[in-house]
């Protein structure tokens, strides 16, 4: 008889090892942050506030969460029970990456949301925080959240005390929120491709109509994306393979739209399906060049995340930090095993088959009863796949 | 080079400065007392048109409003001086533009050559999101490592929003207990203000007690005492005492009752104009008209009135309210 109750004692157990035998991360100004956990048993509690690296090393070896966390923000009093009280000081900008916001993620394996989710990670800091926004890898901090993703916390006297309306304003800039053809049309101007969002969708416009066959029958296999009338598509190829000014030369038209520049704009602006061919053409930028990001967890700034070196409850993993520059080769189901559970084996209990990737190798799950590493027990019975036994 | 409203830092314009200016007996200073004190007038009387102001008045303003404690006058007053920085701004060259907003603690950057501002982003994004409408968004901004291109539309919208929230901190960050130590002196002008105020805002008589003629400006006692005499009031006149007494709390019957000792008394006449004034006929309830209004009409008998020759006092009724204060 499988007991669930005992398989999590066994858990909670081995939770307890590792914040015992482990040291976490803890966060800058510790004793100004609001601490929460959820423990094996029971909800959330919050408004802790502890004072020092060995008062979060008792506490947490004594309550021994399932999930832990710290605020982004800095309050003078974190303990108070009401918001007010606490008198907020500022807060990290923080970027939560998961599967939530990936399209098509329930169809995928865990390890291909990771790298999906990774990908998008790559986007947010190289093309928009560090590119766009001008932010140093020295002010931001990576973690993997030991779940389904990625943090991405910026640390910096540029957005300690931005508010929530303008970290919205960041949330929007990085998922391409509020672009249409029409705000394009009306406030392009050369200045505009300077950067940001007008420069991405100038050289994503330019891209699309260089390569667009000038011959009418393959282009219209193209252009049947765009218009679901195939008369309005076959019309619109007809109109841009036409001749228009540009300066004091003549150009087809569909040739200015291969150039970079705001001549493209007049082009376009020029009737309705052009309007309707920039609208698609943004959206497939959007979808091509943002970064899924989860916006209430960055405008939200009485938000509490991870705590940096903890255990996921869901996973067993650890909240763990990583330099920026070893992002792209980073393995989560390899690294983000605490030390504590690499050696030795546990039995488990699974009831029906199945494999797990974790630490570079495929662990079959056979139905029943088995000894397998103990790091796959730990994930299998966090993540509610086996008991442990 | 244009000049604009400047908020000064509290190095600049602090209550030292303050101090002098409430203490002060030169031409200028005065000038400010009177402007700010008119101004505040103005505000509490919903009748502020905004004009352009030193930024020592400004700041003195902000001072007086911090002590009156009104945050929906206190942004009249910071709206309507922003919207006189915009104009202005408009009329700057770009280079003036960008020294106002330096000197102003917003760091930006005016590259003449391809005649484009930088704005760092954090500056961008924590004065944009007042501004309504596409292009203001960060989405459609040009920005590359850290840096917004702007041009001077974008620009000003920026620094009017950024004027108005440095005023409002300003404000915040002004001490009460500075305010009411540096303004002791006003101490009665900002507590009428508030009684006139809060009369406007719930367009009620606010409770006065019962009437002591007693507490009445000389105007007032005046009124009455040559209408006993017999003498013929100018319409004005009459018109001030009707209003004042319906203010203070005397009712149409009472005030009626006055006006028979008049000798060109007719009860129909009579009832009408002060139904009027009290609102019963009109449903406009009038206020009596300020000093100033009395004085040019040469209705004002201050004399040598000690409250009268304050230099805030600006209404028959604020007299009334603080005389009354004072004897409770």
């Amino acid at each position: 008889m499988i007991d669930a109750a005992e398989s999590d004692q066994k858990l909670k157990n081995l939770f307890h090892r590792y914040y015992v035998e482990e040291d976490l991360d803890p966060p800058d100004l510790l004793p100004s942050r609001e601490i929460g956990y959820i423990p094996f048993n029971g909800s959330m509690s919050r408004h802790r506030r502890i004072q020092s690296a060995r008062d979060l090393k008792y506490f947490v070896s004594n309550a021994v969460p399932r999930h832990l966390y710290y605020s982004t923000s800095y309050y003078r009093r974190p303990d108070e029970k009401k918001m007010q009280d606490k008198e907020w000081l500022g807060a990290e900008l923080i970027f939560d990456l998961d599967a939530d916001h990936i399209k098509g993620a329930d169809t995928m394996t865990y390890v291909q949301i990771l790298a999906e989710v990774k990908k998008h990670t790559i986007r947010l800091i190289d093309d928009f925080l560090m590119g766009d926004l001008g932010i140093q890898e020295s002010e931001m901090k990576l973690f993997f959240s030991g779940g389904r993703g990625y943090h991405v916390h910026v640390i910096s006297d540029k957005v300690y005390d931005l508010n929530s309306d303008s970290r919205r304003e960041i949330t929007d800039f990085i998922r391409g929120e509020n672009l249409t053809s029409q705000g394009m049309i009306s406030s392009i101007n050369r200045t505009q491709l300077l950067g940001g969002w007008p420069k991405r969708i100038d050289s994503f416009v330019s891209d699309f109509f260089r390569v667009l066959p000038r011959e009418r029958t393959e282009a219209m296999e193209q252009l049947k994306r765009v218009f679901p009338s195939a008369n309005t598509a076959r019309s619109f190829f007809d109109h841009i393979m036409k001749p228009s000014r540009i300066g004091s030369k003549t150009m087809n038209r569909i040739d200015i739209l291969s150039l970079n520049g705001i001549e493209k704009y007049r082009i376009l602006s020029e009737d309705e399906r052009g309007i309707a061919m920039l609208g698609w053409l943004i959206e497939r930028a959007r979808e091509n060049m943002s970064a899924e990001i989860d916006d209430p967890v960055t405008t939200d700034v009485h938000r509490l995340i991870r705590f940096p070196g903890s255990l996921h409850g869901k996973t067993g993993l650890k909240v763990l930090g990583l330099k920026i520059s070893d992002l792209p080769s980073f393995d989560p189901l390899v690294s983000a095993i605490p030390e504590t559970f690499r050696n030795g084996n546990a039995k488990i209990y699974a009831e029906k088959e199945g494999t797990i990737d974790i630490n570079g190798q495929t662990i079959r799950v056979a139905e029943g009863e088995q000894e397998v590493p103990l790091y796959a027990a730990i994930f299998l019975s966090a993540s509610r796949q086996a008991y442990l036994i | 080079m244009n000049s604009a409203v400047e908020i000064l830092s509290p190095e600049k314009f602090g209550l030292s400065s303050v101090r002098e200016i409430v203490e002060s007996r030169e031409q200028a200073f005065s000038e400010t007392r009177r402007t700010a004190i008119d101004c505040i007038d103005d505000l509490v009387s919903d009748e502020y048109k905004p004009k352009i102001v030193s930024n020592v008045t400004f700041m003195f303003t902000l001072w007086l409003l911090r002590y009156l404690d009104e945050s929906v006058l206190t942004s009249k007053f910071i709206n309507g001086q922003r919207d006189i920085l915009t104009s202005e701004l408009e009329e700057f060259g770009d280079e003036d533009i960008e020294d106002y907003c330096r000197r102003m603690g917003m760091h930006l950057d005016f590259d003449v050559d391809r005649e484009i501002f930088s704005v760092p982003f954090d500056t961008f994004i924590r004065n944009n999101t007042r501004i309504s409408g596409e292009k203001y968004r960060l989405s459609y901004q040009p920005v590359n490592k850290g840096t917004v291109y702007a041009n001077r539309d974008v620009v000003i919208k920026i620094a009017r929003e950024f004027f108005v929230k440095s005023a409002f901190r300003t404000v915040e960050n002004i001490s009460m207990n500075d305010v009411v130590d540096v303004f002791e002196p006003y101490a009665d002008f900002i507590s009428s203000m508030r009684i006139l105020y809060d009369q406007l805002k719930s367009s009620r008589k606010v409770d006065l007690g019962a009437v002591d003629s007693t507490k009445f400006p000389p105007c007032i006692r005046e009124y009455i005492s040559e209408m006993k005499s017999g003498v013929n009031l100018p319409h004005l006149a009459r018109f001030t005492l009707v209003s004042f007494l319906h203010k203070t709390g005397m009712t149409s019957s009472e005030i009626i009752e006055l006006f028979k000792t008049a000798p060109d008394y007719n009860e129909k006449m009579t009832v009408y104009q002060v139904n009027h004034v009290t609102g019963e006929i009109s449903g406009t309830e009038y206020s009596p008209p300020k000093c100033a209004v009395l004085k040019s009409n040469h209705l004002c008998y201050m004399g040598e009135d000690t409250l009268c020759n304050q230099e805030w006092l600006r209404h028959p009724l604020q007299y009334y309210q603080i005389k009354k204060k004072h004897s409770k």
